[in-house]
């Protein structure tokens, strides 16, 4: 998954724990095998290279993704859109150096959801369009894993990939899992500390990839109406029942940029934010506050 | 067709608060690697065990002859299993068997009026072969498997049928499993020399018929420990007598009850998983038996080599069968007799270890255990009667697991 995995797990049995832990690795390496841009046999590349071709019939479980994706393009009106992909083509956040507005006019008509046709079995891509499933898919197979576990005999456990955290039960005793939310400025220290029972933590953060031009923080995530990194946010962390809904509140959050804290409270959400300035809002602000998704 | 994103709007119409939480909720729930399913496993397995069983020689003074070897039985098993679909499993073996040495066969009196027993002259050479296959069908809350067994050496084959499932209720904190089979053996035994006499002759031809029913619960209660208890019952049918005896003869049928229960605790502090198991049994030829095992699960660091060590102990005590007699062949009377020393009463203590050691994909297994028995071992029921023919023996096994 490109980033730091890890299964924290408890159970009397070490033939249970070895079989769990073999299997969760299993589902999670089959999800980035199966969705990975960079192998071209993956089922996203199929659907990449039929771009401006032929419909693609997709499995149940990509129909599912695909469905999610499109529900988060219309919960957020635009913002989160899996067709966003090709603008890291221009971004190139190890350069310092910026795309000209010539480069932004050329790219931003090959982004929008709306763009695709997708009736629930089969997807077309207009040419020169691609889709990327990179921001559900860690999340998606973060619930995935938990899932399997579950299955697998598993009640005391989390599963963390690249710090998007399913808790499979609390730890033995009725222990919370203490989870750090990164200090966007500090990102050794914890902004917050939230105990976890149970449920789904992911977090969004500008510090994960960027660059600076002139004082200026460009982000790795990106408006996909104007093209441009998002600004105000420094980190978004949401809580709730699964790590993929976490995940898109909190990059939806990211790309609603001012109107986030009173969007994600709008939508129920059990969050986290910290703006650039330091200032931190929602129900979780502040140390130690108890989540509940 | 209503398109997706006309039913996403839909759907967060639907909702009193147009919560974007609920609508993103219901829609994650809807793909498939989210749901509840019972998921068939993924990976195959491919096993190959290697088990030596070799019976301890008999004390000299206790055998007529100069033959003290018994058995010693060579067994390779090669196993495969492979998920098929997403949701079933098939799981196939094939054993193969050699066995070679000598059997009792007969008890003596000695001129110090001590009981000794014949060893069957002719060391036996015999093999068997046997194959089974199981397919399993997952299902959200359980799962269903039926099975189907053959085996065959010169003197005996058999088949068996099964069916087998599984419930998880109360949040799977408490699975209901149950099981029923079958099986029908044919006897052809081997003559004595060149012509087929007396008991073999009596047994050639004939069948024997069990049928098996289990019912049993496990039930997770805490973070630390399960139990699993189950009641099983067992009607053998046909012929049940040892044709390689002398004068061996018992009822030809046999009804088996056993009451088992199994506990596993995990003891966080030390980091060991203990199990212990009981097994309660009785038959209606008057054998009762009581067998307590006890393991610990232990992952060590060996010469940087992480391996997980299981001791184990396991303590067999019995009461003889109604008809158990020690008695000269001659004098034996009554409607059933038998020396079989699996009919005494005598207790049984084997110590064993088993070793495991992961390399990636491949699991490498080590096991070693020493069994003894003695007549007077036994906690209850024990006799005066000696029972020299009781077996000593050790099992070394060895296997390799991949899993790919």
């Amino acid at each position: 998954m490109g980033s730091p995995c890890a299964f924290k797990l408890y159970h009397p049995d070490q033939t249970v724990l070895d079989r769990a832990v073999k299997m969760a690795q299993q589902e999670v390496l089959r999800l980035e095998k199966k969705y990975s841009r960079f192998l071209a046999t993956s089922d996203l590349s199929v659907i990449n290279k039929q771009a401006g071709g032929d419909p693609v019939l997709v499995d149940d479980e990509t129909a599912g993704l695909l469905n999610y994706a499109a529900m988060c393009f219309e919960l957020s009106d635009g913002l989160f859109d899996i067709t966003s992909g090709v603008l890291r083509r221009i971004w190139d956040f190890s350069s310092s150096n910026l795309p000209s507005q010539q480069q932004l006019d050329d790219i931003l008509p090959r982004v929008g959801f709306d763009k695709i046709h997708w009736d629930g079995q089969k997807v077309t891509l207009p040419n020169n369009m691609e889709i990327d499933l990179g921001g559900v898919v860690k999340e998606y197979a973060a619930d995935c894993a938990r899932q399997v576990l579950l299955n697998n005999d598993i009640t005391h456990g989390l599963v963390d990939l690249g710090g998007d955290i399913c808790v499979v039960g609390c730890q033995p005793g009725d222990q919370p899992w203490l989870m750090g939310v990164r200090d966007p400025e500090c990102p050794n220290q914890a902004a917050v500390t939230i105990p976890l029972m149970s449920g789904a933590i992911a977090t969004s953060g500008y510090y994960e990839r960027f660059m600076v031009v002139d004082g200026q923080r460009y982000c790795h995530i990106i408006n996909p109406k104007t093209g441009w990194p998002v600004q105000f946010c420094a980190t978004v962390a949401v809580v709730s029942s699964r790590c993929l809904v976490s995940g898109s509140l909190a990059t939806i959050g990211m790309l609603k940029q001012q109107d986030a804290v009173s969007w994600l409270t709008s939508q129920e959400a059990t969050f986290f934010l910290q703006d650039a300035q330091g200032q931190c809002f929602g129900t979780l602000a502040g140390p130690n506050k108890a989540a509940k998704p | 067709m209503v398109k997706p994103r006309e039913a996403a709007v839909a759907v967060t119409k639907m909702l009193n608060k147009s919560s974007a939480l609920s609508a993103l909720t219901l829609s994650a729930m809807a793909i498939p690697g989210m749901s509840n399913a019972a998921v068939a496993p993924e990976n195959k397995t491919l096993s190959v065990r290697y088990t030596q069983y070799q019976e301890e020689d008999m004390p000299q003074e206790r055998v007529v002859g100069v033959n003290t070897q018994r058995y010693s039985i060579d067994v390779l098993q090669v196993r495969y299993f492979t998920p098929v679909d997403e949701k079933y499993s098939l799981d196939t073996s094939v054993q193969y068997e050699t066995l070679s040495g000598a059997s009792p066969y007969d008890n003596t009196l000695n001129s110090n009026g001590q009981t000794v027993v014949n060893l069957s002259g002719a060391t036996i050479e015999e093999t068997r072969v046997d194959a089974s296959v199981a397919g399993t069908r997952y299902f959200k809350e359980g799962t269903l498997s039926s099975s189907v067994y053959v085996s065959k050496e010169n003197d005996y084959q058999s088949l068996g049928l099964g069916l087998s499932g599984s419930l998880e209720i109360n949040q799977k904190h408490t699975t209901l499993l149950g099981s029923i089979s079958t099986s029908f053996d044919e006897l052809s035994p081997t003559p004595l020399g060149s012509t087929l006499t007396g008991a073999r002759l009596a047994a050639d031809g004939q069948s024997k018929r069990s049928l098996s029913i289990y019912e049993g619960v496990t039930q997770v209660l805490n973070k630390f420990s399960t139990v699993q208890v189950g009641i099983g019952y067992t009607r053998l049918s046909g012929y049940l007598s040892d044709p390689y005896r002398s004068a061996d003869r018992r009822p030809d049928t046999r009804e088996q009850t056993t009451v088992t229960a199994q506990y596993r605790h995990y003891l966080t502090q030390m980091g060991v998983a203990w199990h212990l198991d009981y097994r309660f049994y009785q038959d209606d030829w008057g054998v009762l038996a009581n067998t307590v095992t006890s393991s610990v699960w232990k992952d060590v660091d060996v010469f940087g080599l992480h391996i997980t060590l299981a001791p184990n102990v396991r303590y067999h005590w019995q009461h003889a069968a109604d008809f158990y007699t020690l008695a000269p062949t001659g004098d034996r009377s009554g409607d059933y007799y038998s020396d079989d020393f699996r009919l005494s009463a005598y207790g049984a203590i084997s110590v064993g270890i088993d070793m495991q050691y992961h390399h990636k994909d491949v699991v490498f297994n080590l096991g070693f255990s020493q069994y003894n028995s003695a007549e007077n071992w036994g906690l209850t029921g024990s006799q005066d009667t000696e029972t020299p023919a009781l077996v000593n023996f050790t099992t070394l096994s060895l296997g390799v697991d991949y899993h790919f």
